[in-house]
């Protein structure tokens, strides 16, 4: 079975993810830009980057690394896209 | 002493009677969920504290009887003698006790189905004689002077506002050279980390009820001041981040059977653990284990940790 398809189709990751963070800071999706940085940009809290990254694992079924929150690597939404295809990938490799 | 949280200044707010009521209420709360719940994120033992991992791939029982037989080497029990467990959950170190000491147990719960599930696995392991296990607040046990041997707040102590009683209520009922342990999590003296934070709020109030996080100098100084004598500290933060790692695996693991049992709590778990996996990561947060006595100690401290013990 093909690890990333719901119903045959295929996922898309980047709407995904931007439902997700327009669902945790209740804001409409239109304005959860690819290229909005977490923190500077949208105002992400530690404990919304925490909410976002369960939700992240409810909908897609991953584990994210415990250091998400502490946004090292993950500066914007299109980042934290990149995590999510990463570990979907290392998911569907083993 | 400040408040340095938002559930701590509430706290201070309160009458001693009214803290106590909301402790036993709000408290419990978390801890009457399905006991199975708790056996699928903590394990066997259900031990809902720190594991002492000798290697950091150990798994959390390995690591959690580890701790146990740790706790246990350091109340150092003898046939007959009594140990009080408070806030003693779902019975992991009581149950330890029972099944490789002679002593007896009493053990006090804010949680109905904690006595119960307690009470019913002690019986089964044929110690139901030496444990008694009742639901009631630690500053409402009705202790004598001098009557037990060892007291263990085991992950416990952080739900207690008024540590200055519980202290002097100990050190009152501990015999001469009685024992009390005391394993939980402090804040650095230093403020580190943001305590007033949304983050902070979710962890102490809406997840686990009621928390109060002091500093270690402030509760060993409490402790000295209701007339025991500190014998050992040790810090476990660096455990504490691994068996939280491992709670949390446990979560993602069960996170269907979790959620068919009691809705939303998977999610809840995840997010009050993944907050304090980051604090005690960073240092914000700390984990100590404490030993102090009443007296004269019967252990030679200097030698520990002892040679060839787990």
């Amino acid at each position: 079975m093909n690890e990333r398809s719901h119903g045959g189709q295929a996922v898309d990751v980047p709407s995904r993810v931007r439902q997700i963070v327009a669902d945790t800071l209740q804001r409409p999706v239109g304005q959860i830009p690819i290229d909005a940085k977490l923190e500077s940009g949208l105002g992400i809290d530690s404990m919304a980057m925490i909410d976002i990254g369960v939700s992240i694992e409810e909908e897609f079924e991953i584990a994210l690394p415990p250091d998400l929150a502490e946004r090292v690597r993950v500066e914007t939404v299109g980042d934290l896209v990149r995590v999510v295809e990463g570990q979907l990938t290392a998911r569907g490799r083993n | 002493m400040e408040a340095r949280t938002r559930a701590e200044r509430e706290a201070m707010s309160r009458t001693s009677a009214e803290q106590r009521e909301h402790e036993c209420k709000l408290v419990a709360h978390h801890y009457e969920h399905d006991p199975e719940i708790f056996r699928l994120v903590l394990g066997r033992q259900r031990a809902y504290s720190v594991g002492v991992f000798a290697q950091p791939d150990d798994d959390l029982e390995t690591a959690q009887e580890r701790k146990l037989a740790r706790i246990r080497e350091k109340l150092d029990l003898r046939p007959g003698e009594s140990v009080l467990d408070v806030g003693c959950g779902w019975g992991s170190v009581l149950l330890h006790l029972a099944q490789h000491t002679r002593a007896n147990i009493h053990g006090i719960t804010l949680s109905a189905r904690q006595r119960d599930v307690t009470t019913a696995m002690a019986r089964d392991l044929g110690a139901g004689d030496r444990v008694h296990v009742e639901v009631r607040h630690v500053e409402e046990l009705a202790l004598p002077a001098e009557s037990v041997d060892a007291v263990v707040f085991s992950g416990s102590i952080v739900h207690m506002h008024d540590r200055a009683s519980v202290h002097r209520l100990v050190a009152r009922a501990l015999k001469p050279g009685g024992r009390v342990l005391v394993s939980d999590c402090y804040f650095p003296k230093q403020e580190r980390g943001d305590r007033h934070s949304e983050a902070t709020q979710h962890i102490f109030v809406t997840a686990l009820g009621y928390c109060r996080l002091l500093a270690l100098s402030e509760e060993l100084s409490l402790m000295e001041d209701a007339g025991l004598d500190v014998t050992h500290v040790e810090d476990l933060t660096e455990n504490y981040v691994r068996t939280v790692d491992r709670w949390v695996d446990n979560v993602r693991t069960h996170r269907k059977t979790i959620d068919g049992m009691a809705p939303g709590f998977a999610r809840l778990l995840q997010t009050y653990m993944t907050i304090g996996r980051m604090s005690f990561h960073r240092r914000s947060a700390l984990e100590y284990m404490v030993v102090a006595v009443k007296g004269r100690p019967r252990v030679n401290y200097g030698a520990w940790p002892v040679p060839g013990a787990p």
